[in-house]
């Protein structure tokens, strides 16, 4: 605490300044008894006694006004009781005596920070204000209905419930009334005007002083007697219940059964004739893709089998390339090259009716072609080609080496015989005389091996020849 | 028996935001702190006047 004079702090236990030796006796008694006041106000405040902490509170504060704690409960108190203003006006002094680590700065901070707030808050003062203008005028409806609105924004308002309980009574409305101090009663349970004016209510509605059941149980917080239980009844059964029930059901039977269920059914058939149609849509598009997947199918079939008589016509074409040899086919190539010169000088001979000179060209030519005819053949291109030199060639050398060489066996040359006579056979001359005079050849020559190889065959392929009797002549003369 | 304008008469109006501030400089801060300190000093200069 400080001295009341200097304004020093002092200790509790000091009996004088140490400032200025001014009696602090009487100074620290009203400290104390400030406190004690201040004590009892928050113990009346804990138990909702507002009223009664108001008036502890200001106690404390006229014997000590810097007792900071009491003023921001005084505040607390009059926030509680709808008087903002009042609670304003306590917190603003609390820090006006000591302006740090206040309390009340969280208070004053709490109203500012909501002005919307704030603002109602002041509306419904106003319309409080106005509501007792009212009724001091003797408009009582309009003050009550202006209170109702009060109380509708704030329930906890004691005094607009207390002056609307008041103008409830002069209306003879007691239990509305009785209904506004309970509610007043929550908030500040032993305000004297609350409890001042249920008693008025009790005297009024119960004259004789007992307790009287009222319309609504009504919730205070003085605890009423139960009401006493009616005696029990056996429940008589209903039987007009009972048939209205029945016979509501057979109603609903019956309406379902004439008005309900054909229109479902018409609903359903209809529902059914449009899936109907929608299926029947759907299988015509399926029908249509069907066919067209058919038509696609018989070509992709014509298109496969061109396809694999590609792949056929290529492995061919590539087993082509495989045994292809280039050298080779270049002799080939060198071959039909030559022919056409040939050709040429073999005309010229047979013109000439001299073959002395080409027959042996023509004959080694012949060799060439049947040495290189696998080669030849190969190639399609050129396998026709060839095919019709070595026709030609072939007549040829047939005609012309037969004659040749049996004019050469006629003039006892049976070597030279052999040579033109096998080129003949060689190229497909195999009539029976070729086979005899080259048989006889080649046994003229010494060759009696070949002589029986070319007789035999003589004998094999024509047997009813003379031409044959004369080989089995000549092949009982070899060994 | 409850005499409805006596009580009418007891009900204040409450005070609105705008009269806060002419609240607060008009609430009488005066404690028995002071009145004890006014009470010493006129004491004293009583005695003093007396001598």
């Amino acid at each position: 605490m400080n001295c009341p004079k200097c304004g020093y702090e002092i200790g509790r236990n000091r009996r004088y300044c140490e400032q200025c030796g001014t009696d602090t006796a009487v100074a620290i008694r009203l400290y104390r008894l400030s406190n004690r006041y201040y004590n009892e106000g928050l113990r009346r405040a804990q138990v909702r006694d507002l009223s009664g902490a108001v008036t502890m509170l200001k106690r404390s504060l006229e014997c000590n006004k810097r007792n900071i704690q009491a003023r921001n409960l005084l505040g607390l108190v009059y926030h509680e009781l709808g008087e903002p203003v009042a609670a304003l006006s306590e917190w603003i002094i609390s820090k006006h005596f000591i302006p740090e680590n206040n309390l009340a700065d969280y208070f004053i901070e709490k109203i500012q920070s909501n002005p919307a707030k704030l603002d109602a808050v002041n509306q419904t003062v106003k319309k409080f204000n106005q509501a007792l203008a009212y009724a001091k005028q003797g408009s009582d409806d309009l003050a009550m209905l202006q209170l109702r609105k009060v109380i509708s924004a704030r329930p906890g308002y004691v005094r607009a419930l207390q002056l609307l309980a008041l103008l409830y009574m002069k209306n003879d409305e007691y239990e509305k009334a009785k209904r506004c101090l309970l509610r007043a009663q929550k908030t500040d349970v032993a305000n004297t005007t609350t409890l001042a004016y249920l008693a008025e209510i009790e005297r009024v509605l119960n004259p004789d002083g007992q307790k009287v059941h009222t319309e609504r149980s009504i919730e205070s917080v003085s605890y009423q007697p139960a009401v006493s239980a009616v005696s029990y009844q056996e429940d008589k059964p209903n039987y007009i219940a009972f048939i209205t029930f029945f016979a509501g059901i057979l109603i609903g039977i019956a309406v379902l059964y004439w008005l309900i269920v054909p229109t479902v059914r018409s609903d359903v058939k209809a529902e059914y004739a449009n899936e109907e149609r929608d299926y029947g849509a759907e299988i015509a598009s399926y029908t249509t893709t069907i066919s067209v997947l058919e038509k696609e199918k018989e070509n992709l079939s014509d298109k496969l089998k061109e396809a694999e008589n590609r792949i056929i016509e290529l492995r061919r074409e590539n087993e082509e390339v495989s045994a292809f040899d280039a050298d080779a086919y270049e002799q080939v190539l060198l071959l039909i090259a030559e022919y056409p010169q040939l050709k040429e000088r073999l005309i010229k001979a047979e013109e000439e009716e001299d073959l002395s000179d080409i027959l042996d060209d023509l004959i080694a030519y012949a060799d060439r072609l049947l040495e290189n005819e696998n080669i030849a053949l190969v190639r399609s291109k050129t396998a026709a080609v060839y095919k019709q030199i070595r026709d030609e060639v072939a007549e040829k050398v047939k005609k012309y080496g037969f004659d040749y060489g049996h004019d050469l066996y006629g003039a006892a040359k049976y070597g030279e015989a052999v040579n033109y006579l096998l080129a003949a056979y060689n190229m497909g001359e195999d009539s029976a005389d070729n086979l005899y005079f080259l048989g006889r050849s080649y046994q003229k020559s010494g060759d009696e091996k070949n002589a029986r190889i070319y007789l035999q065959m003589l004998v094999n392929q024509y047997p009813d020849s003379e031409r044959a009797e004369m080989a089995h002549q000549c092949m009982d003369g070899l060994d | 028996m409850l005499n409805y304008e006596e009580e009418l008469a007891k009900f204040q109006p409450s005070l609105e935001i705008d009269q806060a501030e002419e609240a607060i400089l008009n609430n009488d801060l005066t404690d028995l702190s002071d009145l004890l300190e006014q009470v010493i000093t006129g004491k004293r200069t009583e005695g003093r006047r007396e001598r």
